[in-house]
């Protein structure tokens, strides 16, 4: 059965109870941050953050605020480009909805980073692990796998959802602002509350599932545009086009170099021979 | 060119095959997931409370080996139903991961006279010379009695008060209830009157407000009951940040019930970011905000007319006497050289024999309706919009919601609580929510929601210098003795001081020596002993010694420059905390006078954390549940509750054989719960036991007036009633029973609610005069004439969901005790007007208890209630510190505020401090921040402190976001980053633009999260009521640090 | 707007791209040149093959130095699936077929000829043919795959055009030629008549590379703005337009013997473009 995650903004309060409960279930260091203007932190997703809120303040048309409450994580797409790339076979698709990077496989070449279409690169990777996790490691008490430089990322937390709990962030949201579930069922409670929504007067409610991705197994629930909170409008498999490209490579810069050039030392030969 | 042009076609070609390529390459045949293990299924399963704010909510702790694993919510748990906020989720950090192990204070530490660093200490060292200490310092500043002066007849008259002025005691509202009751009882029997805790700081003026208006000054209704509402207001708070479980059940009502969120803040908070209506408001001014409230709802006839003349004082005449004049802002009793009133005109109009004169209905000129309806004419909506700076529309958009959509509840905490106005700020919003008929009743109440997780608790157990354990009035001066303290009291009061006199004094207390009622120390009502008072007398040199448990003054106190003086001139000072905060360490305060300067002697105790130990918490709503022992504390960390019980040993040592009168109180102080203390029978002597049978007794009705019974405090009497026959634990705390058969979300079973289990407090006004729900729908409680007696087995009997809140069971409507809804006030009936009234004892009968006799023929009432020192009907005053005039009355503050002279400067100009400062919280940090900042999970998300300033302000001081700027006020400055938004916003005060700056108080100089005090910033002008420091509104001034 | 808080991929993958590209391409310019002129150039076919395995040997040992050190030897996992839609397997599978025939049994056969080691390869003409003609397809794909590696990424300046690829396989054949030019013109035997080929062989070869960079740069739409505007505009204009294709050309048309020079600069301008790819698309 394929689960998925349904992240509701218009309920989420920003209290970041799920970005603390994803650090304590898998046992993440804390990272060093610093205040730049904006109470969002960590800046941005990394090796050991793999769930953060977002948080955006736009104007609600009317001389007032709206403040947007987000969230960076893995979508756990239905066509995920991560897999697709990565040269390892690392990556794999699970039949429980998850996208899941198997640590002893990756060799941390970041190609997974660059071909994930959100957030400006889902997997992150690690250089080396806290005193804490490998303290957890040696007891035999770390969930999942750990290994010093290869990427991370959400992995649905395998521990527990295949062993009948929710995940982390599911479990700590006070306000079913994050619902862990079937997917389709998710999807279907998503139209749902979307109709609720636009009700009440959330005019600018939708469901977020692209289908460039094929869908995602992280859906939201968006009270605004897509990228109002950071969400990429249409985004695609990032190898979607890459036999085309190799032709047009191929043919366009193979055919045009190799003719001239061809036609260059054909005539040498030509030229030489009238020498003789 | 040929060669081009076909070989662009054949891309094109090849392009279609190519996405079909990549879709084969994407339905990629998806494998199965790997078996994980799951690194807690082997682990023990532990239940325990968050030791945050006060929302209750149940955490599981898995331990293996002893060793701590994880911790997350109890789903089990109705409250929180398994969720946390960030701080909740954090949880592990306190004990478990490197830092904590390497940072969090695991030795006794001592920090000699003058010395810059700690030295490690043992705890026998530690107790010793704390002890020596302590005793020194009593024997010293013993006051054995004191001359007052008679305010009427003017005459000195000497009265024993056996009290130290020497000793103050601060914190416990992280403590468990047990480890709490400890500490007032020790405190007493040591005479200390300077006995404070964080209540003061956060909710006095709210136990104040309630309680004049209500009787009661406690959140009325649960969390899990919020559910119910139609409408909910937030104002004074941010539920979304500071209690952020409990937005589950707002967010319940909303989306299941068509609630209704408004939200009503200075700053577009993330609660005003969930609100479907926000409004902003100046800071101070939300009197005005109420007032024009209730004024509405009366003019619209929006009022719930029934429920004004059963439940409330509508019908009831004011004394002739009784006045407010606007020209001045005093009511009638105003004297302008103490500054205080005479309360003899805030009366009820007596008939020829004495009974209070009721109006047929409620057009009756000298009824407090029409009084209340003639003192709120002047809260218009124009008002709101020159004052509050919320637009007419938006008010009357809210009113009308408000007036409309019933029940609803009303969401506060020190927004409004910390006010120079604080009290009747807070009975404001009780008279409203008496006029719309939302007490009682499922989905209505007041919602104070109380920011420490026990602090409910060590409200209840009175570490706070005014009251004793259960709100029985703590003695003063001119008690001179239990009849004296009884006129003031009442009979209804005296039995229970009774019974806690026999829990503290035992075979000591005899009806013969007034149950060593002069054991108890007695303050000086005209000496400020509260919180400030007590920092006050510290930096005068008055203080010697100071106790402080789980409390960092250095962060919480507002006007800090007093506390830093105040510290200094400490001969020697306790500190009992998780880590070592700023105020154990305050002589390295870079702010300071220097450690070389600083000659007081530091003794640091490690406590046990929260899941390293057992008792109970007492939640926002009352609810009593307990928290098991999940891991031992590391390194010599013990708990309060040890650390106490040896401190009482070490002290009933030293006073041994001593015959003076003064140490008799610490000689026969009751002191047994085994070794180790075992918390449950401190909670079982806090139930009261039947001296005869020495069982515990079964409830408050089993308590008795002559010393055959004890009770530490009443108010939890019947906590250890439970009936194992019914599945119940004896110690009905324990209790994790989640039925719901009403399904209001009343959870009876689960822990257990002070009074007698009751869910919802007041619920009798739920019913008619004759006992029927009014709504039947939403019936709640009810009078049943089947239903027999349980005691006499007479037919006739309150039931319901709940358990009915009613003086006795059998008390039949009609009966005097039958319609009681506010049975802890005097009058019996919720206060529009709050009137001083004594309840007189009942008329003769042939064959009455002769003590009723005898209490008849001393004068003593039944049960009094008082009014609130600044009026007896809620009026507007500025702060102390404001860019408005008062436009409502002559009075621009509260008249009947103490000035604070040179300890606390006040702004001249406004052209020197031209805005508005508020400070406030955050979700990532807790108070202090003392666990908070020293959790990396937290310090990550929340790493610094910064100051919200509006675009606009920011662009005329040329401040970008993030920029470093300096907060200035009258007191002091500090330097913090600017987060320059949108989200707070100038408002138009009177036609003229006021813009509103806010920062954080959560930072200081120690823990990994470090920050300038915010509170160096803040007044500690007190509410004329409880003193709660007036931290919510200064004036100051901002600039780019260049 | 990316929000890598570091660039993951940096200079020691642009040297990687780099010195893989000419491996292909040197191979690629010379193979072709023997098989075209029917075998009067086979000298540059000779270096051009000879070169193949050095370069492809230092690029490898650049690839491992770019792997994080603690995974480094796991390069292997690459080689234990054969994964047809994954640009970087690909590029895995390429380069070793290609090392195998264009590195090691066609310089073989080579040497079989001019040192008369391993005899039993001496004459093989039919099979160097058919070798030549494999390893110079394969070659290309040397040459691309590292360009599609890009291309295939959610980074809108290497994946918006179809182009990149494109571009990375002109600007590689650039580079082989110069490579080869270079090579030549610094051996002992100097051969006026090979280099004046050559040149114009690389005369040709900048023009196409400099149309396919154009349409390159026109089908990325806003992305391309960063090159020809943005943080790497003077490196792109001045570097590889100037410096790496306009220069040579001009040199070169001056007639005199510049082919050390143009050879240099030519090189400089193909490492600097893929250089600027790399990250411009990281801006």
């Amino acid at each position: 059965m394929a689960y998925g995650l349904l992240i509701d903004t218009s309920r989420c309060t920003g209290c970041r109870g799920c970005q603390v409960a994803c650090k304590a279930w898998n046992q993440l260091p804390a990272e060093k941050t610093e205040f730049t203007g904006s109470i969002e932190n960590p800046p941005a997703n990394s090796g050991e953050t793999w769930l953060r809120v977002t948080y955006h303040e736009v104007s609600n048309g009317s001389g007032g605020v709206k403040w947007l409450f987000g969230q960076n994580r893995c979508m756990h797409c239905l066509e995920p480009s991560c897999a697709a790339v990565c040269a390892a076979g690392a990556i794999k698709k699970l039949d429980n909805g998850a996208i899941r990077i198997d640590q002893e496989v990756c060799i941390g070449c970041k190609n997974c980073h660059y071909a994930c279409p959100f957030f400006g690169g889902v997997p992150r990777f690690r250089e080396e692990l806290s005193e804490d996790e490998n303290d957890l490691i040696d007891k035999g008490l770390m969930g999942g796998k750990r290994v010093t430089g290869t990427v991370y990322k959400c992995w649905m937390c395998q521990d527990r959802i295949e062993n009948g709990l929710e995940t982390a962030c599911a479990t700590a949201c006070s306000v079913r602002a994050i619902q862990f579930g079937e997917r389709e069922e998710l999807l279907a409670k998503a139209e749902e509350r979307v109709a609720t929504l636009q009700v009440v007067g959330e005019t600018k409610a939708a469901v977020y599932n692209p289908k460039g991705v094929g869908g995602t197994g992280t859906i939201f629930i968006l009270t605004d545009d897509p990228e109002a909170y950071g969400l990429p409008e249409d985004p695609q498999v990032s190898t979607a086009n890459m036999v085309t490209k190799w032709l047009t490579g191929l043919i366009t810069a193979g055919v045009l170099t190799i003719v001239p050039f061809w036609m260059v030392f054909k005539a040498a030969e030509a030229k030489g021979k009238g020498g003789k | 060119m040929k060669l081009t042009r076909r070989s662009f076609l054949k891309v094109s070609g090849l392009s279609l095959a190519t996405t079909a390529l990549t879709e084969f390459g994407f339905n990629m045949t998806a494998v199965a997931a790997e078996a994980e293990k799951l690194r807690i299924a082997d682990a023990q399963q532990v239940t325990s409370i968050c030791p945050y704010c006060s929302v209750g909510c149940g955490q599981i702790v898995h331990v293996k080996d002893g060793e701590l694993l994880n911790v997350e919510g109890d789903p089990d748990d109705p409250v929180n139903e398994g969720a946390r906020c960030s701080k909740g989720a954090s949880l592990f950090q306190l004990k478990g991961g490197k830092y904590a192990l390497e940072n969090r204070q695991q030795n006794v530490l001592y920090r000699a006279p003058g010395a810059a660093d700690w030295e490690e200490k043992t705890w026998d060292w530690a107790i010793t010379e704390i002890a020596k200490r302590v005793k020194d310092t009593r024997d010293k500043t013993w006051v054995a009695t004191e001359k007052i002066k008679d305010l009427k007849t003017g005459e000195e008259k000497e009265y024993v008060v056996n009290r130290t002025d020497g000793l103050a005691c601060f914190g416990g509202a992280a403590l468990d209830t047990e480890e709490c009751y400890l500490l007032t009882k020790l405190s007493r029997a040591l005479g200390i009157v300077y006995l404070e805790h964080q209540a003061r700081l956060c909710h006095s003026s709210t136990v104040a407000g309630l309680a004049a208006v209500l009787g009661r000054g406690a959140m009325t209704q649960q969390w899990t009951d919020v559910k119910n509402a139609k409408a909910i207001l937030i104002c004074g708070g941010n539920p979304a940040e500071n209690h952020p479980v409990a937005f589950k059940h707002i967010t319940k009502a909303v989306e299941e019930n068509g609630a209704t969120l408004i939200c009503v803040d200075p700053r577009f908070t993330r609660s005003a970011a969930k609100a479907k209506i926000y409004a902003p408001i100046r800071p101070g001014a939300d009197l005005v905000f109420f007032g024009a409230l209730i004024n509405y709802m009366i003019n619209k006839k929006h009022y719930d007319e029934n429920y004004v003349k059963w439940n409330t004082n509508a019908l009831w005449k004011v004394d002739s006497g009784y006045s407010f004049d606007p020209k001045t802002g005093f009511f009638s009793g105003y004297n302008k050289d103490t500054k205080k009133y005479d309360q003899a005109t805030w009366v009820y109009k007596k008939d020829a024999d004495g009974k209070v004169e009721k109006a047929a209905d409620l057009s009756d000129p000298e009824c407090v309706f029409q009084k209340l309806k003639a003192h709120y004419t002047r809260y218009t909506s124009e008002m709101v919009e020159k004052l509050c700076g919320m637009s007419q529309a938006k008010f009357e958009e809210i009113a009308e919601i408000l007036g409309t959509q019933k029940p609803s509840v009303l969401f506060y905490a020190m927004g409004l609580t910390q006010h120079t106005v604080g009290s009747i700020m807070i009975a404001d919003y009780a008279i409203l929510q008496l006029l719309l008929g939302n007490l009682g009743k499922p989905g209505s109440g007041i919602n104070a929601c109380r920011g420490e997780p026990n602090v409910q608790g060590s409200t209840d157990v009175a570490l706070l210098t005014h009251i004793l354990p259960g709100y029985l009035g703590a003695p003063v001066a001119t008690n001179a003795d239990l009849t004296a303290w009884t006129k003031a009291q009442g009979t209804f009061r005296k039995k229970f001081l009774i019974n806690l006199l026999k829990a503290w004094y035992g075979n000591a207390a005899t009806a013969e020596n007034d149950f060593a009622y002069s054991y108890l120390p007695k303050r000086n009502a005209a000496k400020n002993t509260t919180h400030v008072g007590a920092i006050t007398a510290m930096a005068d040199g008055k203080i010697k010694g100071a106790i402080c448990v789980g409390m960092n003054l250095m962060v919480g106190t507002s006007n800090t420059n007093l506390v830093r003086r105040a510290l200094a001139n400490l001969e020697w000072m306790v500190s009992i905390n998780l880590f070592t905060e700023e105020t154990a360490c305050f002589w390295r305060d870079p702010d300071g006078a220097g450690a070389e300067n600083i000659q007081t002697e530091v003794f640091f105790l490690p406590p046990a954390g929260p899941y390293e130990k057992e008792g109970t918490f007492v939640d926002s709503g009352r609810v009593l549940q307990w928290k098991y022992k999940a891991v031992e504390p590391p390194g010599d960390a013990k708990a309060d509750l040890d650390i106490l019980d040896m401190l009482a040993h070490e002290l009933k040592s030293l006073y041994k054989g001593s015959k003076e009168v003064k140490d008799k109180p610490i000689q026969d102080l009751t002191w047994g719960y085994g070794e180790p203390p075992d918390p449950e029978k401190v909670l079982t002597e806090m139930n009261g036991y039947n001296l005869t049978t020495g069982k515990p007794v079964t409830g408050i009705g089993a308590l008795m007036a002559d010393g055959t019974t004890s009770s530490g405090c009443w108010i939890y009497s019947g906590i250890m009633a439970g009936d194992p026959a019914k599945g119940e634990n004896v110690n009905r705390s324990k209790n994790r029973n989640a039925d719901d058969p009403s399904g209001y979300g009343l959870y009876s079973g689960f822990g257990f609610s002070w009074p007698s289990n009751v869910r919802i407090i007041y619920n009798r006004a739920s019913c008619d005069p004759s006992g029927n729900p009014i709504d039947p729908a939403k019936k709640l409680v009810w009078w049943d004439p089947e239903k027999p007696d349980a005691k006499t087995g007479k037919p006739g009997n309150w039931t319901g969901f709940d358990v009915p809140d009613v003086p006795a069971k059998d008390a039949a409507p009609g009966t005097p005790g039958g319609n009681v809804p506010f049975r802890l006030l005097g009058d019996g009936v919720g206060k529009l007007f709050m009137a001083k009234y004594a309840k007189p004892q009942p008329d003769p009968k042939p064959d009455e208890d002769p003590a009723i006799t005898k209490a008849r023929e001393l004068e003593l009432p039944v049960l009094t209630s008082g009014s609130l020192v600044d009026g007896p009907f809620p009026e507007h005053y500025e702060p102390v510190e404001s860019p408005a005039e008062n436009l409502l009355n002559g009075s621009q503050t509260n008249p009947a505020i103490v000035e604070r002279g040179e300890y606390c400067p006040i702004a001249t100009s406004i052209e020197e401090y031209p805005h508005v400062l508020s400070t406030y919280r955050m979700c990532e940090h807790w108070l202090t921040g003392v666990m908070t900042r020293n959790t990396p999970w937290l310090v990550e998300a929340m790493p610094e402190n910064f100051v919200e300033i509006n675009t606009e302000l920011a662009k005329d001081k040329g401040i970008k976001n993030g920029d470093l700027v300096e907060i200035k006020t009258a007191r002091g400055s500090i330097e913090v980053k600017a987060a320059v938004t949108e989200r707070i916003k100038p408002l138009d005060i009177n036609g003229k633009k006021v813009h509103i700056v806010g920062t954080f108080w959560h930072f200081g100089f120690e823990g990994l999260a470090k920050g300038s005090i915010a509170n160096t910033l803040t007044l500690d002008y007190g509410d004329a009521n409880t003193q709660i420091p007036e931290y919510k509104v200064c004036l100051c001034d901002v600039r780019k640090v260049k | 707007m990316r929000t890598t808080a570091v660039d993951y991929w940096h200079w020691l993958l642009v040297i990687e791209m780099f010195l893989g590209g000419i491996a292909g391409a040197c191979f690629f310019a010379g193979a072709l040149a023997d098989l075209a002129s029917k075998g009067k150039y086979r000298k540059l076919a000779k270096i051009g093959s000879y070169c193949v395995l050095p370069l492809v040997v230092v690029t490898l040992i650049f690839l491992l130095l770019d792997l994080p050190p603690s995974r480094r030897f796991y390069f292997w996992h690459f080689m234990m699936i054969f994964k047809p839609l994954s640009s970087m397997n690909q590029g895995v599978w390429l380069l070793s077929l290609f090392t195998l025939i264009g590195g090691v049994i066609v310089p073989a056969i080579y040497l079989a000829e001019d040192k008369g080691i391993l005899p039993f390869l001496k004459g093989k003409e039919g099979l160097r043919k058919a070798l030549s003609i494999i390893g110079i397809i394969l070659s290309v794909g040397v040459m691309g795959y590292s360009g599609v590696i890009l291309a295939d990424k959610a980074v809108p300046l290497w994946s918006t055009s179809l182009f990149l690829p494109a571009t990375w396989i002109a600007v590689s054949v650039v580079s082989g030629i110069a490579l080869i030019r270079l090579i030549l013109a610094l051996s002992a035997e100097k051969d006026k008549e090979a280099d004046s080929m050559l040149a114009k062989a690389l005369k040709l070869a900048l023009i196409v590379a400099a149309v396919a960079i154009a349409i390159f740069l026109f089908t990325s739409g806003d992305a391309a703005s960063v090159l020809i505007s943005g943080s790497y505009a003077i490196l792109f204009w001045l570097g590889v337009v100037v410096i790496g294709i306009v220069a040579p050309i001009v040199l070169d048309a001056a007639g005199k013997d510049m082919a050390t020079v143009v050879s240099v600069l030519t090189l400089i301008g193909v490492f600097l473009y893929k250089w600027i790819i790399l990250y411009g698309g990281q801006v």
